[in-house]
Parts: C-alpha cells; sequence; structure tokens
C-alpha cells in the first residue's frame, strides 16, 4: 500500500490541511507541537477508524483527545491511496453521532463498502493491533535495557506461538494461572468453613458417643442391680459409686461442650470435692451407729437419700442436657447457664442431703427406744418399696437420655454425611477451576504445536534484519524453550544483559521489521516511524537508512531533528520531505 | 362434609440459609409458622389436620415432639393425621413410634399402607409413613379405599424417582376422592380441587421460590372447596437482569436497590444476571451481596463474543486454532467455560 494524500478536515489541531506523501521514504519534519503525533494517528484512524471506547479503554481513547470541542461534526478528513497499482479514494467521518465512512476506486467510481470490509481486505487481513505491534513503530520507550530484553523475548515468544501480532501468550496464560489462584483461594474459603463444622460436628459426636457409652453400661449395671434387688448393700453400693461417677463425669462433659474456661473449671471442681466431703460425712455417721436395727434403718436411709440425691442430679443434668441439643453453636450460653444451673443443682442437693441425714439421725435415736421395733419394720418395707419404685423410674429416665443422645447422634452423623456432599457453589468454584486449567493446558499445547512451525521462519527472518540492521555485528537471535532471548555474534553466544541498550533498541527495529513482514503476507503496509531513532548515534541510525531504504516499503518517518535528513543526503538515498509549522 | 387443614414439610429444626444474618430468625419463624397453622385450627375448628410428611427436618427429639404434642392438644377437636416422611423416617428407635400422643393424633406407623376410619365424619383417611430415607417402589398405585361409600382421602408424600412416585390420577382412578400430598417443596393443584401438593409451609431453603403456606377446605363425596393462605415470614424470589455489553455496575446495584425497595420486606433475592457482556468489563457485585435480603447474586453471562466471526478475524493464529480445538471438544458447560477463559485471556481481558 501507498499512501498517496492525506486530507484533513478537522482532526486535534490540524484543520484543512491536504499533505501529500511519496512512494519511498517520506521524512515529516517540524518542532515540537507541530502535530506531527496528530497527522501520524490520523493516518491509523483513517486506516482502522476511531471508536469511542468505553470503561477502562477510555484512558487511552484517541477519539476524544482529537475531537474537536467546538465543531464535532467536522471531525472528519479523507485519504488517497494505492492498492497494486489501483487508486482509492477513502473518506471518514469520525464524529460519533453521525459516523460515516466513503471509499471509492477512484478510477471507475465503484463505491466499495467499510462496513462489509472491502477495507479490510485492502489492508489484506491486517488489523489496528498487528499493525501496532509491527509496522507502526514508536519510540521504545523508557524501558530500561534489561526489561527491553524481556519485552523483545516475549514479543517473539507470543509471535511464534500466538502466531499473530496480536495474540500474546505468555500474557494468557500468567491471566490464567492468576484466575486459577484466585479460584483456588474461594474454594479454600469454602471448604475450611465447611471443615470448621465438620470439627464441630466431629466434636459433638465424641462427647455423644462417650455419653452413649457410659449410659449404656450404667443402665447394664443398673438392670443387674435391679434383679438382685434383695442385696440392699451391693445397691447403695453401686449407687454410691455411680452417683459420684456420673457426677463428676457429667461435669466433665458439661464442661468440655462449652469453652474451658477457667474459672468453670475451678468451679466444677469446687463441686466435685463438695461432693466427696459430704460423702465422708455420711460414712462416719453411719459407722457410728451400735445397733442392728438401727443400723439397718440407717442403712435405708442412706440409701433413700442417695436415691434421692440422684433424681435430684440427674433431673439437674437432664433438665440441661436438652439446651445443648440443638448443636454446639449454640453452646456458648448455654453452657455458662447450664453449669450454673447444674452447680446450683448440686448445692441444693447437697443441702437437702445434709438435712435428710440430720432427719435420719434423729430417726435412729427414736428407733433406739424399745417396743417400736414392729413399727420400724414397716416403715421399712414401706421405704424398701418406695426405693424400688425409685431405681425403676432412674432406670427408665436413663433409658430416655439414653435414646435421646442416641438420636442427636444419628442427626449428627446425618449430618457429617451430607456435609461431604460439594454445596452448589463450591460445585461452581470446582468447575470454574478444571475450566481455567483445561484453558491454560490447551493453549500451552497449541503455543508449542505454533512455535514449532513457526520458529525456524521468525528465527530466521528475525535474524535476516537483526543482522542487516546491525551492520552485519550480529548474525541471529533467538528465542530459547524457555523463553529467553539467545543472541550470537561470530558464533559465539552474548547474554542479553551484555548488550547494550543501542543494540536492543535496533534489535526492537529488526523483530518489528521481521514480524511484520511475516504477518503482512497479503499486502505491504507503510512503515510508521514516530520518533524511532532519537536514542540512535550517527553511525548505526545511518546503517539503519540504508537497511530501510532497501525494504521497499513506503516508509514516513516523523522526526523533529535534521539528522535523518542529513544523514539520508549524505548516503545519497532519495528522499520525500513534508514540513510542519506550528 | 369434612373440613380439614393440610400442610405438609414442616421442616421443623432446620436452619436455612446458614451464614446469613436472618438464618437464626428464619429458624424461629418455621417454629412460629406451625404455632400459626394450630392457632387457625384453633379459631377455625376444622375436623382434620393432615401433616403429610417431614413435620421435622431431622429425626425428631423427645423434647421436640413435646413442644408438637402440646400444641396438638390445643385442639382436641381437631384430629391430626400424620404421615412420616423421608426426613424424618421412622427408625426402629423413632420417638414418634413410642410418645405418649395426645388422643386427638393419629400417626401411621405401619410399615404398610393402613386406614383410619371415622364414620361420624363417613370418611376414612389412607396413608403410609416411611420407614427408610428413600422409598422408590410405586406404593400408592396398588391402594384402592375399602369402602367406597367413605370420603377417601390419601395422605401421600414422595412423587420423585427416590420417594415414592406416584401420578395423581391414577390414585383417583383407583376411588380415591382427595389427595392431600407432600414432599415437593413448590405447592399447587396436582389436580385441580381432587389432588394438591402442599408445598413445604415456609421455604426450607433459597430455591424454594414463591409463596408458601397452609391449604384449608371442605370436602364432600361430591366434591372440594380447597384454598391456599399464604403465611409470609420469607418468601425467596429469583430476578434476573438482561445484560447487554454496555450495563454498568450503577446500573446493577441500582436494579437491586429499587427491587429491595419495591418489594415486600418478606421477600429474599436471589439474583441472577443473564445475557451477554463486554469481555472486557468485570462485574464487582459486593455492593448488591451486602444489602439486606440479598442471598446471592450469581453471573450467568457470555462475554459477548462471536467466535465464528473470531476465528476470521484472527485466522492462522492461535486465537484461531484454541477456538476451533474447543469447538470439536464434548460441549459441557466447562469446556464452554474454558472457551471464554481462554479467548478473553489469549485477547488480554481480565478474567
Amino acid at each position: 500500500m501507498q499512501i498517496r494524500e492525506a486530507d484533513i478536515y478537522h482532526f486535534g489541531k490540524l484543520q484543512e490541511k491536504k499533505i501529500r506523501f511519496a512512494p519511498g521514504i517520506n521524512v515529516v519534519y517540524g518542532a515540537n507541537e507541530a502535530g506531527k503525533t496528530t497527522l501520524h494517528a490520523f493516518i491509523t484512524a483513517m486506516l482502522f477508524g476511531l471508536e469511542k471506547n468505553r470503561g477502562r479503554a477510555k484512558s487511552t481513547d484517541g477519539y476524544l483527545r482529537y475531537e474537536p470541542w467546538h465543531a464535532p461534526a467536522y471531525y472528519s478528513g479523507a485519504l488517497r491511496f494505492a492498492v497494486d497499482g489501483r487508486y482509492f479514494y477513502l473518506e471518514r467521518s469520525f464524529y460519533h453521532r453521525e459516523k460515516r465512512e466513503i471509499l471509492r476506486n477512484e478510477e471507475d467510481g465503484e463505491e466499495l463498502s467499510v462496513a462489509y470490509g472491502d477495507l479490510a481486505v485492502l489492508l489484506g487481513g491486517i488489523d489496528k493491533e498487528t499493525y501496532g505491534n509491527t509496522y507502526d513503530i514508536p519510540q521504545s520507550g523508557a524501558a530500561t535495557g534489561q526489561e527491553l530484553g524481556k519485552l523483545l523475548a516475549e514479543y517473539l515468544t507470543d509471535v511464534s506461538e500466538g502466531g499473530s501480532a496480536s495474540i500474546h501468550v505468555t500474557q494468557a496464560l500468567e491471566l490464567l494461572e492468576r484466575k486459577r489462584k484466585e479460584l483456588n483461594a474461594d474454594l479454600k474459603t469454602i471448604q475450611e468453613e465447611k471443615k470448621r463444622e465438620e470439627q464441630a460436628l466431629a466434636t459433638e459426636r465424641e462427647l455423644l458417643e462417650q455419653d452413649c457409652l457410659r449410659l449404656r453400661s450404667e443402665l447394664a449395671a443398673e438392670t443387674e442391680l435391679a434383679r438382685g434387688e434383695d442385696s440392699g448393700q451391693q445397691l447403695a453400693q453401686a449407687e454410691l459409686a455411680r452417683g459420684e461417677d456420673s457426677g463428676q463425669q457429667s461435669e466433665q462433659t458439661e464442661l468440655a461442650r462449652g469453652q474451658d474456661s477457667g474459672q468453670q473449671l475451678a468451679q466444677a471442681s469446687e463441686a466435685r470435692e463438695s461432693v466427696g466431703h459430704s460423702r465422708k460425712e455420711r460414712k462416719s455417721g453411719a459407722s457410728d451407729e451400735t445397733y442392728r436395727v438401727t443400723r439397718m434403718a440407717a442403712y435405708w436411709g442412706i440409701v433413700l437419700l442417695l436415691a434421692a440425691m440422684l433424681v435430684i442430679g440427674l433431673l439437674y443434668g437432664q433438665a440441661l442436657l436438652p439446651a445443648f441439643g440443638f448443636g454446639i453453636a449454640e453452646a456458648g450460653l448455654g453452657v455458662a447457664a447450664g453449669v450454673l444451673l447444674f452447680l446450683a443443682g448440686r448445692r441444693r442437693g447437697r443441702d437437702e442431703r445434709q438435712e435428710a441425714a440430720k432427719k435420719q439421725s434423729e430417726e435412729a435415736e427414736r428407733t433406739e427406744r424399745p417396743g417400736e421395733e414392729a413399727q420400724s419394720a414397716e416403715k421399712q418395707r414401706e421405704e424398701a418399696e418406695n426405693a424400688r419404685k425409685q431405681s425403676e423410674r432412674l432406670l427408665l429416665r436413663m433409658q430416655d437420655s439414653l435414646a435421646e443422645k442416641e438420636t442427636r447422634l444419628y442427626n449428627i452423623t446425618e449430618r457429617l454425611e451430607a456435609l461431604k456432599i460439594p454445596g452448589e457453589r463450591e460445585r461452581e468454584l470446582l468447575m470454574e477451576l478444571e475450566a481455567a486449567s483445561m484453558a491454560k493446558e490447551e493453549i500451552k499445547a497449541l503455543a508449542q504445536e505454533f512455535g514449532e512451525e513457526q520458529k525456524d521462519a521468525l528465527n530466521s527472518e528475525v535474524s535476516r534484519y537483526v543482522s542487516a540492521v546491525t551492520g552485519g555485528r550480529y548474525d541471529s537471535v533467538r528465542i530459547d524453550e524457555n523463553g529467553g532471548l539467545r543472541v550470537l555474534t561470530e558464533g559465539k553466544e552474548v547474554p542479553p544483559e551484555a548488550l547494550s541498550r543501542g543494540t536492543l533498541e535496533q534489535f526492537y527495529l529488526a523483530f518489528r521489521i521481521a514480524v511484520g513482514n511475516i504477518v503482512m503476507k497479503e499486502e505491504t503496509m507503510p512503515l510508521l516511524l514516530d520518533e524511532t531513532f532519537s536514542m540512535y548515534d550517527d553511525e548505526r541510525l545511518a546503517q539503519t537508512l540504508r537497511m530501510i531504504s532497501g525494504l521497499g516499503n513506503q516508509v514516513i518517518l516523523f522526526t523533529c531533528q535534521r539528522r535523518e535528513m542529513d544523514l539520508l543526503e549524505e548516503a545519497g538515498i532519495p528522499y520525500h520531505r513534508i514540513e510542519m509549522e506550528v | 362434609m369434612v373440613k380439614f387443614i393440610h400442610i405438609a414439610d414442616v421442616h421443623l429444626g432446620v436452619t436455612p440459609d446458614t451464614g446469613k444474618p436472618w438464618s437464626k430468625r428464619r429458624q424461629r419463624e418455621i417454629w412460629d409458622s406451625f404455632a400459626e397453622v394450630i392457632a387457625a385450627a384453633k379459631s377455625e375448628s376444622p375436623d382434620f389436620l393432615f401433616i403429610t410428611g417431614d413435620l421435622f427436618h431431622a429425626q425428631p427429639l423427645k423434647k421436640e415432639l413435646g413442644e408438637v404434642d402440646a400444641l396438638f392438644r390445643e385442639i382436641p377437636d381437631t384430629k391430626v393425621l400424620l404421615v412420616v416422611g423421608n426426613h424424618d423416617y421412622l427408625r426402629p428407635k423413632s420417638y414418634y413410634l413410642t410418645y405418649p400422643w395426645a388422643d386427638n393424633v393419629y400417626i401411621f406407623k405401619r410399615e404398610e399402607a393402613e386406614c383410619f376410619d371415622f364414620p361420624e365424619k363417613n370418611a376414612a383417611v389412607y396413608g403410609v409413613s416411611y420407614w427408610r430415607r428413600e422409598i422408590r417402589e410405586r406404593l400408592y398405585d396398588g391402594l384402592h379405599p375399602a369402602d367406597n361409600g367413605r370420603i377417601n382421602i390419601l395422605l401421600a408424600h414422595g412423587g420423585d424417582d427416590g420417594h415414592i412416585p406416584f401420578s395423581a390420577q391414577r390414585i383417583l382412578q383407583n376411588g380415591f376422592d382427595y389427595v392431600a400430598a407432600g414432599h415437593i417443596h413448590r405447592g399447587g393443584w396436582l389436580a385441580e380441587g381432587r389432588a394438591v401438593m402442599a408445598g413445604s409451609l415456609q421455604p426450607v431453603d433459597c430455591n424454594d421460590v414463591g409463596p408458601h403456606g397452609y391449604w384449608m377446605g371442605t370436602l364432600t363425596k361430591a366434591g372440594a372447596q380447597v384454598h391456599f393462605y399464604p403465611i409470609r415470614h420469607c418468601e425467596y424470589c429469583h430476578e434476573a437482569y438482561e445484560v447487554h455489553p454496555k450495563t454498568t455496575e450503577r446500573e446493577l446495584v441500582e436494579w437491586a436497590g429499587e427491587l429491595l425497595e419495591k418489594r415486600p420486606e418478606y421477600q429474599y433475592f436471589r439474583l441472577f444476571l443473564k445475557g451477554r457482556k463486554d469481555p472486557d468489563i468485570v462485574y464487582d457485585l459486593s455492593a448488591i451481596e451486602e444489602m439486606e435480603r440479598i442471598v446471592d447474586v450469581t453471573e450467568q453471562l457470555v462475554p459477548d463474543y462471536d467466535y465464528e466471526k473470531l476465528s476470521e478475524e484472527y485466522a492462522g493464529s492461535l486465537l484461531e486454532a484454541y477456538i476451533g480445538r474447543m469447538g470439536r471438544k464434548p460441549q459441557d458447560v466447562r469446556t464452554k467455560k474454558a472457551l471464554e477463559y481462554g479467548v478473553n485471556a489469549l485477547l488480554g481481558h481480565k478474567l
């Protein structure tokens, strides 16, 4: 393609300007602010259009930058160009409210359609981004030498693996990996939440299992006892032992359910001590008895008392158990209240016991008197009957308590089972994670396939231009498996860090031209050089200009210095000079 | 004529929307709604209260049955007929079996279908409880009323593959006059005026959309007059927003805000974004998700790509190869998502 004429109606600071271009090298010369960059932007806008962007891309929006704010309706221009020796006229209005394009074959006057892709065909299918990544060459910017080296390596990798100058494989893989990490983090949050619930449930289950185990063995002992009812002593001892035991155990259990607050522990152990204490009192009281009958009476008294104590203990125990029935989550307050209640209950139980012990010893005194023996035997029977009934009730209560606990255990097990199945959000995240991994793997594999195909062609093309640009100082440049830049000079390898910034700048140019040649198979586009050479020294610049003049492309070089023109004249290279005035 | 109230799937004990600030309140409201039905029974004094399964969310504790029984005792003149569902099914140790129920409570305890006959009302009520979590047999198909002169009512629970599949028509053809069913949480007529799926009394999770409540009416041999009575502590709504490539985040936040303002307090929302979006835009939806009564927001957006056009535009590139390669894989959700991710990444868009 040859650009013949830019006809600017209104574009940024340029108005009513007609600029003619020649085939070969054109030097657009002008001081800063003369409108060189605007002219450059006008050319690309004419070729590829100028969209008003939204969102993130707004910051790089060329539309707003060049819109004539006082006369937006005149935001337009025309371009005359030649493709394969045929002349075309392209006119565009950029104003977003009345966007309009005219494309005409200047020889036969045939109207073509930009919207239907006729212009794209004339451009050989090159898009704005590809052009921007190849022939449309700005200054390499403020990148340091090392950054530039990395940039170049990435550029070559992307081109060879992506098969296009606008597909960025390296960046794509990075984006996908970042997405994977994000998804993994989200998934972990959910799974940890679940794990916490599972652990809480497992703890509750363990406690319940212990409780059930204990209750079962107590129940077995109790049933055994109920059978051997007549042996009073056995019963008393068992109850004594069990009362003590279950008291301690349930205290521990309840405590374990809540937080292990030191205060609670202290209270509990205090309570335990007082239980032990009152038992001692009772024992010493009993051993003081001398008469058989009174001993029996006292004995039954103890049995009664113990039974009463147990019933009270269990009642309170029972009363607070359901408080935990709704799961550990609620345990906080429940436990605190429960423990207090429990302790209060035990204290009350103790008081009642002391009261009863007092009464009973009074009674024992009374029964010492002779002649009342028959009456006391009657009483004994009555009491024995009561004790039996109470023991039965006790048995029932224990069975109930066990069944209730087993039900809770069952529900917890079900809930744990259900937790194993991933929830809706979890399944979604897992799917997305798999998708991101899949995309990454597929792109990696494709990049490798592409790379194999493209690498050789690209490497030889790049090497050719690197050699030309550097006047033969560097023979070959290629990208290794790790995406690193490998530079060879006279058969020796030079680490990219060792290259000067100037050399890397030359590589930058060579790469872009080489890649441009590969991707622009159908149509050779003009080479746009916007202050590309400001960092070059004279010798290198002269070399580069010679190389460029041999390319055969139309070249439009924008500069604010006379240097390029002087060197072109020195080298006897013809060029067309376009002067821009402020 | 018999007058009745019918409820199902109360799921007492469930904790809906765990993690949401209203979760505890909703747990209480489930109990409250049940108490409200009892209150309705108290003032309307129907002959029957039918509870067709899943009164409890899990195996009930004795204490919980105590609560329920106490409520039943408040309506001694209403006969409570209860079928146990798959959630609280009758384990051998279930308290349902041993609890000393009030005299007005009739529980279907047998492993096969049974019938409670009420000659004074000329009504016979059939039903069967769950003895295991799943029953795949079509138990109701072979069930015929013993006395065609009675008003024959079947209390059913199920309707999907794992839970006594049934067809209301078939049951009615077998000679039943009315089918009161449970299990499916979304209620409605299975056969107009003759068979009803009660729906859960309250929504149990955020996918139980629409109104929930109880059914009440009268029944004769000639037909039924039954109506739905909503209980509105909570109603879940799924709302979708049609996103197009120019939709802004602000627009979405405003939409959600307006929705909450316009709609009654008892409605809770799951929001869905559907349609095509600008591939370059990533919506931050946290502002919406933090609003009250918003359960969650789900993006079901596809980036505004024309893959065919992209392939043409990027002919010969890795992008074209990638689109082609993904297109040849079995097309499931995962592959589609992977296509979207890969194309986005290759074009340098945020993911």
